[in-house]
């Protein structure tokens, strides 16, 4: 009976916001509250993964869906939910004094991530992707952010309204806000009357484009990250990417029904993210500025995949990138509080100091520019193959072309960060400039941690071919009518 | 598990030495590098033993491997190279800043390069080509240049994308993987023809560094640590030759191309595609000899001179005859062993007195004789001259192009011989005849372990050059194998369409001539010599006796006629420029630090977005 109470995916987003309410009141213990409920929440999201054995619906107060709001635990969620809780786990053990008296709304934080990528009601995912927003306002005003964190709300305020003007058509036409019933209704009716559904589906897509880091709308992702410090840069940079995209996907897979034009202009806008995000991290010369470009371009081809229905593939790259941006994103805030610069010239040969955090950055590098034998490259090789098989041969292409690109700016911070010497002298340790890099274990053992992972998944073929998807549809549509 | 001599055995061995090698180095560096030469000479063994064990295929996890006849060439050649230059490793790991990555990324090079060549399907040929340029790449950066690595692997990710995207389209055309079924199912389908040509000649072109594609070559070759550099050009260039042996041979390109092409009012005797390869290869040469001429680096002199015979191997792949494939085969064979053993004797130079600049050094035949005389018969077969093995590779070459009236590019294939004997004789007249600085007088000659491999090579040369059949045979199988005619070899003879050479015979008569010259050397007067850096200009005191040195501006008024000619080098940089520029527009234009810019593009693409349709 005990076990039954904690299969419960509530617990995921009920513990946290408890033990959130609780902080308030018991700001002594606040950081303890935020172990536990870190600690439980990764415990349990791992448990889930044990037991699970089908698509799991959790109606929240009894009420039926679409009546009442409902939370959705299928093979999907369950990977957000299982990577999410975990990392924010690792974030926070290796974030360590720099939560101050962040706790509650990291708490919070956690609860609304949760909930986003839960969620099977439009509007409940509305008020997570708030609540998440409002915590993400406050905690990245850290580190006196204050005017970059002023723009983000700003940015971020409208981009929820537009959602929230999206969904309200979305309500206004089908009369539920929940997402199965909406796709249960799109498949009833064909393919017919997409055109009804341009505006709604652009105001949510820009929406959600805000918070996703796409290009135009995410410009305010520079001013938050080129400074922040390692827990800001990967709640931000990992967890936030990971349930928003992961939104991004289930609605693409439920509610998005385009016409061509729309697709066109929402590719074009993916696209062109992918470009210039790329190009933008090639000409810079500060690691995280590299780091935040790249996030945003690996955003936009996550958001290109899901566009095509590639499923699959996107949650692999997603995946990949959101474990490889953690670890680059924390050791890039440690050094550069340790060196006070993040410049990649005054870092010249710093991984010979440190070379365990060396190792896991170069393995989650290579993992992420996609070098065989890591998980990076079974995720490119699936999202290419998807690709191809879609009928498309100019997306491949530009893809692998901005592949180079995003090769060439990290190989250089790689290059640049194992060795030592001007142009023209010899790689030495002789002109090793003397860091003072102390405390740094427990980021490299975590760090090798993560590379071993990586390099297992490449390595073994179980991805490969694996097929993630078997939501049985017709079973969750009976559920769904249960409650006509 | 089975224990069975195959691919998959050697290769795995290879895996687990690479990570034995990088713990013993952490224990004792030169034991490390001790595991390297034993990894590899015990590789190459077992791959010539392997000989018996072509056609079958075997697996490893989810890599599937089949040893073909052109990938045991292939591979035999790479790991003779390998082999030979892991004994620098042992003098080197005291100069490096990471010995223990040094050695477990030259074996897990060597492991790229043997799973490359013995891929079955193509995932595994990518995924091993990818680990040849992930290895390398972290390796050059010790030497003397970080930009040179990310060049190095810019241009090869260039090539090995490229490579996917072709495997890609043809994986979806057809459906399979498997190299050789789809190759021949793509010579039927024109569409899939090009994409597969295009696609995998560009990575071939790119990793042999034909031209347009040259640049990262000097770069790369000439400031990696010194024993890689061998292994880059007598080596991994070689995987580029491989991959263009694919689609000109094993697709086969002649027969997914029409040959029945009329231009100026003549038959064109090859495909149009193989005429584009072969005019690059053209071009390749030219370019190759000029810049290397103009060199002062002699290790940057020989990476231009890999340039330049990558142009000859890529035209005699172009040609897909009997004659020109052999010589293309023969010629990645010589020029593997001459490059080489050019690079070892460069290294063993450095190693004895520190520098690579030709106007510093000189007159290193009184102190280091043997190594002179690897680096004398190493550029003797690089520029083509009897009795060493690259004049067999370059005859029979001569005679393709002259066969099948490919006059402008044989023009250009005697423009390179030529220039070869320039910029050939430049370096060993700069850094070994001359004078002896002073502050060489002590140098000793390169140790034993060093000299070793070095004399391997030098012997390989002229033995090979003396009875090429020997190795002649084996190409001729291998032509055979993929559908080829093959040579034509009568003992000693080679017969070609305009006429037949025996070298062994050449090398009598050359010897005879050899004599008589020495008879006649001996019974002249010798020379006075003058004292070499005793300069002397109306009474001023020279500040820079180097500039006045022999060797600075060698060939000055021929470089003077090419000096202000475009180089491709300008090119790449605009390219890269403008990246970074658009990058750095896209940053100041989306990204503000105000939130109105952001609400500003916001309301412009939604109302793009909209187009006008529900508004």
């Amino acid at each position: 009976m005990a076990l039954d109470i904690l299969k419960n995916p509530v617990l995921l987003i009920a513990v946290p916001l408890l033990l959130a309410f609780l902080a308030v009141f018991l700001k002594k213990i606040d950081k303890a509250l935020l172990w536990i409920a870190a600690v439980a929440n990764a415990a349990s999201a791992v448990l889930l993964a044990v037991v699970y054995q089908g698509m799991t619906v959790v109606e929240l107060g009894g009420f039926k869906p679409p009546f009442g709001i409902s939370l959705v635990l299928d093979e999907y969620s369950l990977i957000g939910v299982v990577v999410l809780n975990v990392l924010f786990a690792l974030i926070l053990l290796l974030s360590g004094k720099l939560v101050k008296q962040y706790a509650t709304v990291l708490l919070v934080a956690l609860a609304a991530l949760n909930g986003i990528i839960l969620t099977g009601d439009l509007f409940n995912l509305f008020v997570f992707l708030e609540i998440a927003a409002i915590a993400a306002y406050i905690f990245t005003a850290m580190d006196k952010g204050f005017k970059h964190s002023f723009n983000y709300l700003v940015v971020g305020t409208l981009g929820s309204g537009l959602y929230l003007f999206g969904i309200i058509l979305l309500y206004n036409i089908f009369g539920s806000l929940n997402m199965f019933d909406i796709r249960a209704q799109l498949q009833a009716i064909g393919g017919a009357g997409a055109e009804t559904l341009t505006l709604p589906l652009v105001m949510i897509f820009t929406g959600l484009s805000v918070e996703a880091k796409l290009m135009p709308f995410g410009g305010w992702v520079k001013g938050v990250l080129h400074k922040a410090n390692s827990l800001v840069g990967t709640m931000i940079v990992s967890g936030y990417a990971l349930a928003v995209l992961l939104a991004v996907g289930r609605l693409m897979d439920t509610v998005f029904q385009m016409t061509d034009a729309v697709l066109i202009a929402f590719t074009a806008v993916a696209v062109g993210t992918l470009i210039f995000a790329e190009a933008s991290a090639f000409s810079k010369k500060n690691l995280r500025e590299i780091l935040l470009f790249s996030s945003v371009a690996q955003a936009g081809l996550v958001v290109l995949l899901f566009l095509y229905g590639l499923t699959v593939p996107a949650v692999l790259v997603l995946v990949n990138n959101v474990v490889s941006k953690f670890v680059l994103f924390t050791v890039a805030g440690r050094l550069a509080h340790a060196l006070e610069t993040d410049d990649i010239g005054e870092l010249k040969g710093v991984f010979v100091k440190v070379p365990l955090v060396g190792v896991g950055f170069t393995v989650a590098v290579m993992s992420l520019i996609g070098l065989p034998l890591f998980f990076g490259f079974v995720a490119k090789i699936n999202a290419l193959v998807g690709l191809f098989n879609a009928g498309n041969v100019w997306l491949p292409l530009i893809i692998l072309v901005m592949a180079v690109v995003e090769g060439a700016y990290f190989v250089r911070i790689l290059t640049t960060l194992w060795n030592t010497g001007e142009e023209g002298e010899v790689s030495s340790r002789d002109n090793l400039k003397a860091f003072n890099l102390d405390g740094m274990k427990g980021l490299g053992v975590v760090s090798v941690g993560i590379a071993i992972v990586i390099v297992a998944l490449g390595i073994l073929p179980v991805l490969n071919i694996k097929q993630f998807f078997s939501v049985d549809f017709m079973t969750f549509v009976q559920q769904l009518l249960g409650g006509m | 598990m089975n224990f069975q001599l195959s691919v998959s055995l050697v290769i795995a061995g290879l895996f687990a030495a690479s990570v034995l090698a990088w713990l013993l180095t952490k224990l004792n560096k030169a034991l490390g590098a001790w595991v390297t030469v034993v990894a590899s000479a015990a590789a190459l063994t077992m791959m010539a033993l392997l000989h018996g064990e072509i056609g079958s295929t075997v697996n490893l996890f989810f890599l599937q491997f089949t040893l073909t006849e052109y990938g045991w060439f292939f591979s035999v050649i790479m790991l003779a190279v390998f082999a030979c230059v892991s004994f620098f490793n042992i003098y080197w790991m005291p100069k490096l800043i990471h010995p223990a990555a040094y050695n477990m990324l030259y074996l897990l090079a060597l492991t790229g390069t043997l799973g490359a060549f013995s891929a079955r399907d193509f995932i595994t040929l990518f995924i091993f080509w990818e680990l040849i340029v992930w290895a390398s790449m972290f390796i050059i950066p010790f030497g003397k240049s970080r930009k040179a690595s990310v060049t190095y692997y810019a241009f090869s990710a260039f090539g090995s994308l490229s490579m996917l995207y072709g495997i890609l389209f043809l994986y979806h055309k057809f459906g399979s993987f498997e190299i050789s079924s789809v190759l021949q199912q793509a010579a039927g389908d024109p569409t899939a023809a090009i994409v597969a040509f295009v696609t995998i000649g560009i990575a071939g072109l790119i990793k042999l560094g034909v031209f347009p594609f040259h640049i990262w070559l000097p770069q790369a070759h000439g400031n990696a640590p010194e024993p890689f550099s061998p292994i880059l050009s007598g080596g991994l260039v070689k995987a580029g030759g491989f991959a263009a042996f694919l689609i000109v041979a094993v697709m086969p390109s002649y027969k997914a191309f029409s040959t029945n092409i009329e231009f100026l009012g003549r038959q064109l005797t090859m495909p149009l595609p193989n005429y584009a390869l072969a005019i690059l290869g053209a071009v390749s040469i030219v370019v190759g000899t000029l810049m290397a001429i103009s060199q002062n680096d002699f290790k940057k002199l020989i990476a231009y001179s890999s340039v330049a015979n990558a142009g000859y191997i890529i035209i005699g792949l172009a040609m897909a005859g009997g004659l020109s494939t052999g010589g293309a085969l023969m010629h990645i064979f010589a020029h593997a062993i001459a490059s080489a053993a050019a690079f070892l004797a460069a290294a063993a130079v450095v190693h004895r007195t520190g520098t690579t600049k030709m106007n510093e050094l000189g007159g290193l035949i009184h102190r280091m004789p043997l190594t002179y005389l690897v680096y004398l018969i190493a550029i003797i077969s690089m520029a083509g001259i009897p009795p060493m093995a690259g004049f067999i590779s370059k005859w029979m070459l001569f005679q393709s192009m002259m066969g099948r009236g490919m006059a402008f590019i044989a023009a250009a294939a005697f423009f390179g011989s030529i220039g070869s004997f320039l910029y050939v004789f430049r370096p060993l007249s700069a850094v070994f005849l001359g004078q002896l600085s002073t502050k060489h007088r002590y140098v000793k000659e390169a140790p034993p372990l060093m000299m070793f491999p070095m004399i391997l090579l030098s012997l390989a040369s002229v033995v090979f050059g003396v009875f090429p059949n020997w190795v002649l045979r084996i190409i001729s199988q291998v032509q055979t194998s993929v559908g080829l005619e093959g040579l034509t070899l009568e003992g000693t003879k080679i017969i070609a369409s305009n006429g037949a050479i025996d070298p062994t015979l050449i090398v009598i008569i050359f010897g005879l001539g050899f004599l008589i010259a020495m008879i006649i050397f001996l019974r002249f007067p010798k020379s006075r010599k003058v004292p070499l850096m005793d300069q002397y200009t109306a009474s001023e005191f020279i500040w820079t006796p180097e500039l006045l040195h022999y060797a600075t501006d060698f060939y000055a008024p021929f470089e003077r006629l090419y000096q202000k000619a475009p180089r491709t080098e300008t090119l790449y940089r605009t390219i890269v420029h403008k990246v970074s520029e658009l990058g750095a527009f896209a940053s100041y234009a989306f990204y503000s630090f105000k939130p109105g810019t952001v609400l500003l593009w916001v309301a412009i693409v939604v109302v793009a977005m909209l187009g006008g349709s529900v508004l």
